[in-house]
């Protein structure tokens, strides 16, 4: 019924949020601001790890997806991952592009930039969404499992072609200095452990989360199933009453 | 029969419909000129914008298009309860991918002709370096078939088939605009040899997605 | 907007939003717990 064993499901989830108050005061207060862009540069304790949990998420569902449709590990524990793992996704991949917003609006005058990796984490966002979508088309459990995993190992396959697509693309039309705040040359030792800690941090939320979705997952197939068994006896018992036949009516 | 007679068949019976039924002649492909030209009307014909992004205002154009030929092709199917006949036909499906795909691709590539003409007349551009243009138009549609033809039989049997497809289909498909477009670009007034890298990218979309459809269709096909 | 106004947008929707997604999902659990429990 849960993906984690529930004691290290617990303990997990104070881990998450003890890094997370942790990765705040750092982030926020603890490591220098920038030389260049000042605190601005704060946001980047943000937008990398949560761009890091929005590929990872994308990696564990198109695995999960995988492992569903390889016969030898099917199991609708995976099914329920790669769906879990995906709305996960869909979140961090926006919060990546708010946040990415956010910082570009400050440091490049700009609300949007065509760069390469804004480019691919946007059509990351939209691969999700379609799966999404595609999940809650109602189906047999089976018929749903096998569809969604099939497109979302369409999506895996496409993301490196479109992310090797787009970078060619846009170096081709480099126009300047290139846009890139996070591969700074100088990232100082506060800085630079920040940043792995909050990779780290949001790693630990996404596990956790993922273990809670799972669960919510687990309950309401069971609650379907339920639902219809019981609707099915309903239906059987009042058809048997029905053609019961009756004592003394007709005589 | 081997693979390719039984695609071949498939294709035929597609084709053979359209000619018939005229949907491709009398529907999409008056709505590809209909984009055409109100892209005339959204941006300015005055100052050569059009003839600049002509590439890109084509291929948006041949991809919307593309939306609805691959709709099409399974609304065939569904329309005298042909699906079941499918599958119960024997047909090997990756014969019956295949012959889908093939028969959305000559009909999208007789659309991109008159398209074409379009573009040179409407927007004023000169197709120079003809040899490119073909090949990656020929690559990008194959492409776009394919993934189409997927993504049709992935939701063939929900309700919810009509929107879903555009955007499960679309962001995948980015690549091979992308390609596509700068190819042409590369192709009308740029260096010509600056197309084949894009026509390579667009020749790699082509033979991946036509292989997974080939491999995938027979699951999807029995869910269906 | 000041530098800090973006900073600390950044980090309050990101908490919000972490916040906010947390409890829709516990709540949705326990709800889906009770009808369990009342099967």
């Amino acid at each position: 019924m849960t993906l984690f064993n529930p004691t290290v499901a617990r303990v997990l989830g104070w881990l998450t949020l003890a890094s997370l108050i942790v990765l705040a005061l750092f982030g926020l207060w603890g490591a220098p601001p920038d030389d260049v862009q000042g605190d601005v540069q704060r946001l980047m304790y943000l937008h990398v790890p949560a761009a890091w949990v929005a590929y990872l998420a994308f990696a564990v569902t198109s695995l999960a997806s995988a492992l569903w449709l390889w016969e030898r590990t099917r199991s609708p524990v995976w099914d329920r991952v790669a769906g879990a793992s995906a709305e996960l996704g869909v979140m961090f991949t926006a919060l990546t592009l708010i946040i990415g917003s956010l910082w570009g609006r400050p440091v490049w005058g700009v609300w949007w930039a065509w760069d390469a990796r804004l480019v691919t984490t946007a059509v990351l966002f939209f691969l999700y969404l379609g799966y999404l979508a595609l999940r809650r088309v109602p189906a047999d459990a089976d018929v749903r499992a096998r569809r969604c995993a099939i497109a979302a190992l369409i999506a895996f396959i496409d993301v490196p072609i479109v992310h090797f697509s787009v970078t060619w693309w846009r170096t081709l039309h480099q126009e300047g200095t290139v846009f890139d705040p996070e591969l700074k040359a100088n990232i100082h030792g506060t800085m630079a452990f920040t940043l792995w800690f909050g990779v780290l941090a949001f790693t630990l939320l996404f596990a956790y989360l993922l273990d809670r979705r799972y669960r919510l997952e687990c309950l309401n197939e069971g609650l379907a199933d339920r639902q219809l068994r019981r609707a099915i006896e309903e239906r059987v018992r009042g058809a048997a009453d029905r053609d019961a036949p009756k004592v003394g009516a007709d005589r | 029969m081997n693979l390719v007679q039984e695609a071949s068949l498939v294709a035929e019976k597609d084709l053979r419909i359209e000619l018939r039924s005229r949907v491709t002649v009398q529907q999409i492909l008056p709505f590809g000129l209909v984009v055409l030209l109100l892209f005339a009307f959204a941006l300015d014909p005055d100052r050569g914008v059009l003839r600049d992004v002509a590439p890109g205002l084509f291929w948006i154009t041949a991809l919307l298009a593309a939306l609805l030929a691959v709709s099409r092709s399974f609304a065939i199917e569904v329309e005298h309860g042909a699906r079941d006949g499918l599958r119960l036909s024997g047909l090997d499906p990756a014969a019956i991918f295949l012959g889908k795909a093939a028969a959305v691709t000559i009909e999208l590539l007789v659309l991109e002709t008159v398209l074409s003409v379009g573009v040179v007349v409407l927007f004023d551009v000169a197709l120079n370096a003809v040899l490119p243009l073909v090949l990656a138009a020929v690559l990008a549609t194959v492409g776009v078939a394919a993934t189409g033809t997927l993504y049709g039989a992935l939701v063939a049997s929900s309700g919810t088939r009509e929107t879903l497809v555009p955007l499960l289909l679309l962001p995948v498909v980015s690549p091979v605009l992308l390609g596509a477009t700068r190819g042409w670009e590369a192709a009308i007034d740029g260096v010509p040899s600056e197309a084949w890298p894009w026509i390579g990218l667009l020749a790699v979309f082509a033979v991946l997605y036509t292989s997974i459809g080939t491999l995938a269709f027979g699951t999807l096909l029995e869910d269906a | 907007m000041t530098d800090a106004e973006f900073v600390i947008a950044g980090w309050v929707i990101t908490g919000l939003a972490a916040l906010i997604y947390w409890i829709r999902l516990e709540r949705k659990i326990r709800r889906a717990e009770q009808l369990d429990l009342d099967a």
